[in-house]
């Protein structure tokens, strides 16, 4: 058996800027992960190939593209079909969460979220993934 | 030497990112409001409404995690209001005129007063990050109801022990409830509908795995197979609903203080590999704990006595020193007997680890330790060694600092102040007419007042307080970095909440005072003396009639 991949490189897309900056020191200071931030979900789409991140962390309610059609996109390209999401979002009824589930996310981190916490609770979603 | 997690460097540039949240938003909700009065009923504008929407759910979303969670509360409640409205965009003339009259009168005056809920408290700072320094308890208690008063009645004396309540009707609606904060949360229900509870708090969990959720049931105390099935469904608590209130009070304390809390600790490292001390530093930088390192062992004790830390890890082969040898000169000075002492080191020969602990050491940890390991590690002794020391240090019926314990702390923080230039107060308080408490109702009822009192000093002053049972029904509290002015406010409060707890003795019901006296403790010579002018000050109060606080002349000083 082989050692789980160690989770290294997170794609955050938010179109809150300072949402972004909170993620990115979150991530980047107290995760020490390797992080690029986008601010739309069409960012998101062009940078995705030549970032490719371990995982994508994705707000769900977006101007323009959503968190679920950005997904959709992503996933358009095969090769792109193997990276893991996890959805952000405000609203987490259960009925929403098996929503998001059945788009085929990860799992789905509710806002607010702790930035003191959060690298813990995404490596804790990662780990239990793997 | 120093803790090398970037911590403070992230603490302040998320406490500039809130300052500028706080701004961007008052400027945006300025913005808005002017935008609603200017909408008029002849020309629909449903695109506007979509984009406040969008604007209050960003709001949402963010004040919470800039830890504004009430300003985000109120933000989510006008955001479904604003949702609600939407719905008529079906009917776009009639459903507009309707929309138009409500978003001016309802919606324009909470726009207008909502920057003034834009205030960072002192526990709002972004979340998580002074968790051991808050005012108020961030934990919520949730009270689901059920038939036979015994819900109404925690809800009116819990709300006196100063927990942040929230009431529902069935365990269903608790989950929207409690979707909208990120707090601990300890659900109380009762026995008959644990399950439905514990699915909430697995739901819960599912969308915020870090999030501390306990379920506490009360019913007529069942019988021990109904206990079993309690149990192992995995409820955290049972208790009967004839206990008294105020041992709910100080069992929902416990629970909070065990579970509920981000774990604290200080650990101190020795090993002469600077590198290796770095890299734990970072690794136990996340958990809570702080850490000093040591290369260099012949500073060891003047460490020891500053940093005063729960915990010692040691490496055993350091380039000069051999760790044995330093942990018996360690255990040479009494007061570093009861400090345990963890060897790190890649000793395997077991022999050789027994000659080792031989020495004066509690433990040995093989070398290399995966990060994870050393977090456990670490977490697990910290924790049993407050807890020990804790139970040393404390009075057994109130849980409070000893007499002896609680005037060395006042003198620590004396010497602090002076070294520092800080300010910080002392109070002695006293329970009025306690005499009398105990020859009208007897001793287990006084002793019901003493632990409520407690009880409610420690529920109502800051973390950083300390506070000390002095003697019988005198106690004694140190609160750093606090003006005479503040202590007083603070103190007001308590000694108001505390006329307002009504007692229970057999049939008859009755009421209970308080007295204090406050000095600033710097201003004298030293803690005694400070120690003295708070007892005077008391002593005043108490001549001119009870139930109140008197201040000491700080010109009185000796």
């Amino acid at each position: 058996m082989t050692a789980p991949p160690k989770l290294q490189r997170i794609m955050c897309v938010e179109d809150d800027e300072d949402i972004r900056q909170v993620i990115e020191i979150s991530l980047q200071h107290i995760g020490q992960f390797d992080v690029l931030l986008c601010e739309s979900g069409n960012k998101a789409l062009q940078k995705v190939d030549e970032y490719q991140p371990d995982l994508i962390l994705l707000d769900v309610m977006m101007p323009g593209m959503d968190g679920p059609s950005t997904l959709e996109a992503i996933r358009s390209k095969p090769h792109n079909q193997g990276i893991p999401v996890i959805f952000m979002t405000a609203k987490v009824q259960p009925s929403e969460i098996e929503h998001y589930l059945s788009l085929g996310a990860l799992d789905v981190i509710a806002k607010p979220f702790d930035p003191m916490t959060l690298p813990q609770q995404i490596e804790t979603i990662w780990e239990k993934a793997l | 030497m120093t803790k090398s997690a970037p911590s403070d460097t992230v603490e302040h540039q998320l406490a500039q990112l809130s300052q500028r949240f706080i701004q961007r938003s008052e400027r945006e909700l300025g913005e808005y409001c002017d935008k609603v009065s200017q909408l008029d009923e002849k020309h629909s504008n449903w695109p506007f409404i979509e984009e406040l929407h969008q604007f209050l759910h960003r709001l949402t979303g963010s004040a919470g995690t800039f830890g504004l969670p009430e300003f985000s509360q109120q933000c989510r409640e006008l955001e479904k209001r604003v949702k609600d409205y939407l719905q008529h965009a079906d009917d776009p003339q009639t459903g507009w005129s309707t929309v138009m009259s409500k978003l001016h009168h309802d919606v324009q005056p909470v726009l207008q007063q909502l920057p003034s809920h834009l205030v960072l408290t002192t526990h709002a700072v972004p979340h998580g990050l002074t968790r051991a320094d808050t005012h108020d308890d961030p934990v919520v208690v949730a009270l689901v109801e059920h038939p036979g008063g015994f819900i109404d009645a925690l809800q009116e004396e819990l709300r006196h022990f100063g927990f942040t309540l929230l009431r529902v009707k069935k365990p269903k609606a608790l989950q929207h409830q409690l979707d909208t904060t990120t707090s601990a949360v300890i659900i109380i229900t009762h026995a008959s509908l644990a399950s439905d509870s514990l699915a909430i708090k697995q739901h819960l969990h599912r969308s915020a795995p870090q999030r501390t959720i306990a379920t506490v049931c009360f019913g007529t105390y069942p019988d021990f197979d109904s206990r079993y099935r309690l149990a192992a469904m995995g409820i955290d608590g049972l208790f009967a609903d004839s206990t008294h209130v105020s041992d709910v009070a100080e069992y929902l304390q416990r629970l909070q203080s065990e579970h509920l809390q981000a774990v604290e600790g200080k650990v101190l490292i020795v090993d002469d590999d600077a590198q290796l001390l770095e890299h734990y530093s970072l690794v136990l930088s996340t958990t809570g704990i702080e850490v000093k390192t040591l290369s260099k062992p012949e500073r060891i004790f003047s460490l020891l006595s500053e940093f005063q830390p729960d915990i010692l890890l040691l490496d055993v082969h350091m380039h000069a020193y051999f760790g044995p040898t330093l942990a018996r000169m360690i255990r040479f000075q009494p007061e570093w007997l009861s400090l345990p002492i963890i060897y790190l080191s890649a000793e395997q020969d077991k022999t050789a680890q027994m000659k080792a602990l031989a020495s004066g050491a509690d433990e040995f940890i093989s070398k290399p330790i995966s990060d994870m390991e050393l977090k456990e590690t670490v977490i697990t002794r910290c924790f049993r060694a407050r807890q020990l020391a804790g139970l040393l240090a404390r009075d057994s019926l109130t849980g409070l600092l000893k007499h002896s314990l609680i005037k060395q702390e006042i003198a620590n923080e004396h010497t602090r102040c002076q070294r520092l230039k800080e300010r910080a107060t002392v109070v002695m308080l006293d329970i009025d007419h306690f005499k009398k408490v105990n020859d009208n109702y007897g001793h287990s009822t006084g002793d019901m007042v003493i632990k409520a009192l407690a009880n409610l000093l420690k529920h109502r002053l800051r973390k950083t307080d300390k506070i000390g049972r002095y003697g019988g029904e005198e106690f004694a509290v140190v609160m750093p970095q606090c003006e005479l002015r503040q202590a007083q406010q603070i103190l007001e409060e308590i000694r108001i909440h505390f006329a307002e707890l009504v007692f229970h003795c057999a049939e008859l019901e009755f009421h209970v005072t308080l007295s204090a006296g406050i000095a600033q403790l710097e201003a004298y010579a030293n803690a005694d003396a400070a120690l003295e002018a708070a007892d005077k000050a008391l002593y005043e109060r108490k001549q001119q009639g009870r139930n109140g606080i008197t201040l000491a002349q700080v010109d009185a000083q000796g």
